[in-house]
């Protein structure tokens, strides 16, 4: 191959994948698929790649023979094609975020002792007892009341317990945020799915948020169980707000989080639709 | 029950782009390390700088990520370049293989995931069972001939005096770092061919295969264990991060949740097929299955430690 056709094809392949990094920083999209901490990674790497590929057309003839030997132009038009096309492909199919199927796929977060760092505040409470005993949810000791300020849950103006999907799962361990959300109404938000377990009836469905450790292909689906009061007429996935009755039963000698009497109200995808 | 295989080309595409992003940058740092030591650090350093004493050698290589830290990613590029500079294959695999969990990076992250999980001694372990393991891998390559392990370019690329792509460029700094470049890109196309491979054998498991068929096997140590292990392998985690998955793996046994920990950052999808830039194929298949069996086999003897 031509040394000048192999640094022209070098840098167009350089260029395509800086400048997919770029796009996506740059667009926003970057939030659909990197953590936070991992953001500036691509973008650093996207200038790089891009300055690689400008200095790679201005490289003198000298440099250019470091550079990995002569290959066929054939080989060389066949492996720029392979590494373009489908970073391509991908970057114009993919919807940045994953569909109904993919998130059946995984198994629901359901137990926040599945969530990072919350083993120890799991194992300090003690087993549920069924039935769920009055003064073993709604009330806290005062001086552990007291200590519960840090959790406390904020009120709209509609006078619901506005709270994040995750409370409720904390909320089953710890009685502190557990009082200031049963029997109460609370409102919600989260993308409909059909629930895969501790449906009888079918007449349950859970809101769940994604739960990203590093990039979205390792995130978990954290799920809440709802009970609508007629069901849903929204496709699965679509984001709704909840606004209903919420509470623990236990099933099977656990304690589950379940909203009651749930009203659903489709919203517009939030700004920030992971949990981190 | 759901099927056990449903594919969507829109949350296939999505899966590929994150394993994308989220590698890519750490592969290219491993690729400007590799241009640069390729015009920078002097030939046969390494092997100066290592004791001569093969099992020593070894030894040492399996700290060199306390210093030299890299990511599963970043590091095949950089022990190709190493070996092309007189680094034993032996001590090469020992580092590639240590240096993603035997780093001071890798240790906070395991120790902060598993707050309230006895982080220190998940670390600990972790640490100690990487390097262990790393070793005893690089000993056995010791004894094997080289034509048994790499490829046929890289052999070549060893045999010459000077390294790959005849060594050094004549000339001052800026020569040789035209000449890094060169170099660098060179190994960022190589090596990003297998990666986009892995990436998208990755993203197609990730997003098609459904879980619930994998979760029955975490009642059982054994299956435990080994589908702990083969979930590292297909998620293909960063070493950096992929405690905080392990973690949230609660209904699995420790032990189970060290071996993905420990096998993980040694074998995945893309990984299998980056090695196969270096390594010989039957090689790779050998390292895999013997990886596997080595971290299982040990994991399950510490039950003794953590039933």
């Amino acid at each position: 191959m031509s040394s000048t056709f192999h640094r022209y094809l070098t840098a167009g392949v350089l260029a395509v994948w800086g400048g997919v990094l770029l796009t996506i920083y740059f667009t926003g999209r970057i939030g659909a698929y990197l953590h936070p901490s991992f953001r500036p990674f691509a973008l650093v790497a996207g200038f790089v790649l891009v300055a690689f590929a400008i200095l790679m057309l201005i490289a003198p003839e000298s440099a250019s023979a470091h550079g990995g030997g002569a290959r066929s132009t054939m080989r060389g038009v066949i492996v720029s094609l392979f590494l373009v096309c489908p970073l391509l492909l991908a970057f114009y199919n993919s919807a940045d975020s994953m569909d109904a199927t993919a998130v059946a796929n995984r198994n629901y977060v359901q137990d926040i002792s599945q969530l990072p760092g919350a083993q120890s505040s799991a194992a300090a409470q003690p087993a549920p007892v069924e039935p769920a005993l009055p003064d073993n949810g709604s009330t806290a000791p005062p001086a552990k009341a007291a200590q519960a300020d840090p959790y406390s849950l904020p009120i709209n103006k509609e006078g619901q317990v506005q709270a994040q999907l995750v409370d409720f799962l904390y909320a089953v361990q710890l009685p502190e945020i557990r009082s200031q959300l049963e029997n109460k109404q609370v409102a919600v938000i989260g993308q409909l799915m059909p629930a895969k377990t501790n449906n009888p009836k079918g007449d349950r469905f859970v809101i769940i948020r994604m739960m990203m450790s590093c990039c979205a292909a390792d995130a978990q689906p954290v799920a809440l169980p709802i009970e609508p009061q007629q069901k849903p007429g929204f496709p699965e996935m679509t984001w709704v707000k909840v606004v209903g009755t919420a509470s623990f039963p236990v099933v099977g000698g656990k304690r589950m989080p379940l909203i009651q009497n749930a009203c659903l109200e489709k919203i517009p995808v939030p700004d920030e639709p992971y949990l981190y | 029950m759901d099927s056990a295989f449903s594919f969507s080309l829109s949350s296939f595409s999505f899966a590929f782009l994150s394993i994308l992003l989220e590698g890519l940058p750490f592969l290219l740092l491993g690729t400007i390390i590799s241009g640069l030591i390729d015009q920078f650090l002097p030939v046969r350093l390494m092997t100066r700088l290592l004791p001569r004493n093969p099992v020593a050698g070894a030894f040492v290589s399996g700290l060199l990520g306390l210093i030299f830290p890299m990511c599963e990613c970043g590091v095949v590029p950089i022990i190709r370049r190493l070996m092309a500079k007189g680094l034993p294959p032996a001590n090469a695999i020992t580092y590639m293989l240590s240096a993603p969990i035997v780093n001071p990076i890798v240790a906070i992250s395991t120790y902060a995931a598993f707050r309230g999980q006895a982080p220190m001694e998940i670390t600990l372990m972790r640490l100690g069972l990487g390097y262990s393991v790393a070793v005893a891998v690089g000993l056995i390559v010791h004894h094997m001939p080289l034509g048994r392990v790499l490829r046929t370019n890289i052999i070549a690329d060893i045999a010459q005096p000077q390294g790959l792509s005849g060594g050094m460029a004549s000339g001052g700094v800026v020569a040789r770092l035209w000449a890094a470049l060169a170099v660098c890109v060179g190994d960022f196309l190589s090596m990003t061919v297998y990666f986009v491979l892995g990436a998208g054998a990755a993203a197609l498991f990730n997003t098609s295969v459904n879980q619930d068929f994998i979760v029955p096997f975490a009642t059982n140590d054994w299956l435990a264990t080994g589908s702990l292990m083969a979930l590292a392998a297909t998620l293909c985690l960063c070493s950096t991060t992929d405690a905080f998955i392990a973690a949230t793996f609660t209904m699995f046994p420790t032990i189970s949740k060290l071996a993905f920990l420990v096998f993980g950052p040694m074998v995945d999808l893309k990984l299998i097929f980056i090695y196969s830039s270096v390594f010989r194929k039957r090689f790779v298949f050998g390292l895999v299955i013997g990886l596997f069996l080595l971290v299982g086999l040990l994991c399950m003897r510490l039950r003794v430690i953590y039933p």
